[in-house]
């Protein structure tokens, strides 16, 4: 009995080992997706930047739609970086229906 | 002390100018040229012995259509299909690139923001023209995102075009920046070796594991500029 006992520790032992190193392949997986998010960031509050400079160069009204479009773009680069954190893809838009998180 | 932004000067090899415009052939587009004979004369040379039992060669140009093969698949589906020429080259020419630029004495195209930029570009456009090509007027509703209240709406739209502009501006900043920082920093080390004499050991096993960290960036970085293809391909052709 404390043979088969001591057995069967030894198995589910090497099946933990085992799963743990399958999770550890996962996380190395993942390295592109934090290695991207700080440069999503910055590129949305850069193309922000560039479309409040060209509407307020069109319309002659200096700083208000350099102003709102900061702000936007800012709130875009968080949600880029909030999606490719979450793993919900990368697309634009939020969660779909059937999506699993990860 | 060396110059660690020196490697990166764009140097003209046969000026040629033609109507006002300098398209000489420099050394960028000369590693260019490098990157796709490369590549070229590997696949060919690998598949001129086929055989059941793959030689190296033979297993690594395998490996090569596996991973894309793959990648265009889990990615995309069988629509994408169409696309894995594309994908493919892309791949092979950016890792190519990449790792030229990691020997000594040659220059790395991929560490100038306006080869990458035309690159991310040229993905950028095509994704959009398809989108709109296969769904029409439908691909616009990429940016009404799913489960918000009307009354956000206004202010959802425009930060979803901000996010889907922004695209070509990360793909290419993530690539040049990454190529571009690793290369300066393995010049800046490496300044440091002659001049500390004896402690000069430092900087020279620092520069040793860098040396591995970048050809690890310069595979990382290639895969991440082609699955991002993938992504924006598959959201251009099964809109959801």
């Amino acid at each position: 009995m404390k043979k088969k006992l001591k057995e069967f520790n030894k198995r589910l032992g090497n099946l933990k080992k085992l799963n743990s190193k399958i999770k550890n392949q996962k996380k190395n997986k993942d390295f592109g997706v934090y290695l991207k998010s700080g440069v999503e960031l910055v590129s949305a509050i850069i193309v922000a930047l560039l479309i409040g400079l060209f509407l307020d160069n069109y319309f002659q009204s200096k700083p208000i739609f350099l102003f709102i479009f900061l702000i936007l773009g800012f709130a875009a680069g968080i949600m880029n970086v909030f999606r490719s954190v979450k793993k919900l893809g990368f697309e634009v838009g939020f969660k779909k229906k059937n999506d699993k998180l990860h | 002390m060396a110059d660690p932004i020196h490697q990166f000067e764009i140097k003209e090899l046969i000026p040629l100018e033609i109507f006002e415009t300098n398209i000489s052939y420099t050394n960028s587009s000369l590693f260019m040229s490098l990157a796709i004979i490369f590549v070229t004369l590997l696949l060919l040379i690998s598949i001129k012995n086929k055989s059941l039992i793959p030689s190296r060669l033979q297993s690594i140009s395998e490996i090569f259509y596996e991973f894309i093969s793959n990648m265009v698949s889990d990615n995309i589906g069988d629509k994408g299909r169409k696309f894995f020429p594309l994908i493919f080259t892309l791949f092979t020419f950016l890792l190519f690139g990449n790792m030229l630029g990691m020997l000594p004495y040659s220059f790395t195209f991929t560490s100038h923001i306006i080869v990458t930029f035309v690159l991310a570009m040229f993905i950028f456009l095509l994704v959009t023209l398809l989108g709109i090509f296969i769904h029409g007027f439908k691909f616009f509703g990429l940016f009404v995102p799913k489960g918000v209240p009307m009354l956000m709406l206004p202010l959802m739209i425009p930060i979803e075009i901000i996010s889907y502009l922004s695209r070509p501006i990360s793909l290419s900043v993530r690539l040049f920046a990454n190529m571009m920082a690793g290369h300066t920093m393995l010049k800046i080390f490496a300044g440091f070796i002659v001049p500390l004499g004896i402690f000069g050991i430092a900087p020279l096993m620092v520069d040793v594991a860098l040396t591995a960290l970048e050809v690890l960036i310069a595979f990382l970085q290639a895969y991440v500029f082609t699955i991002l293809t993938c992504l924006y391909l598959n959201e251009a052709i099964n809109l959801h």
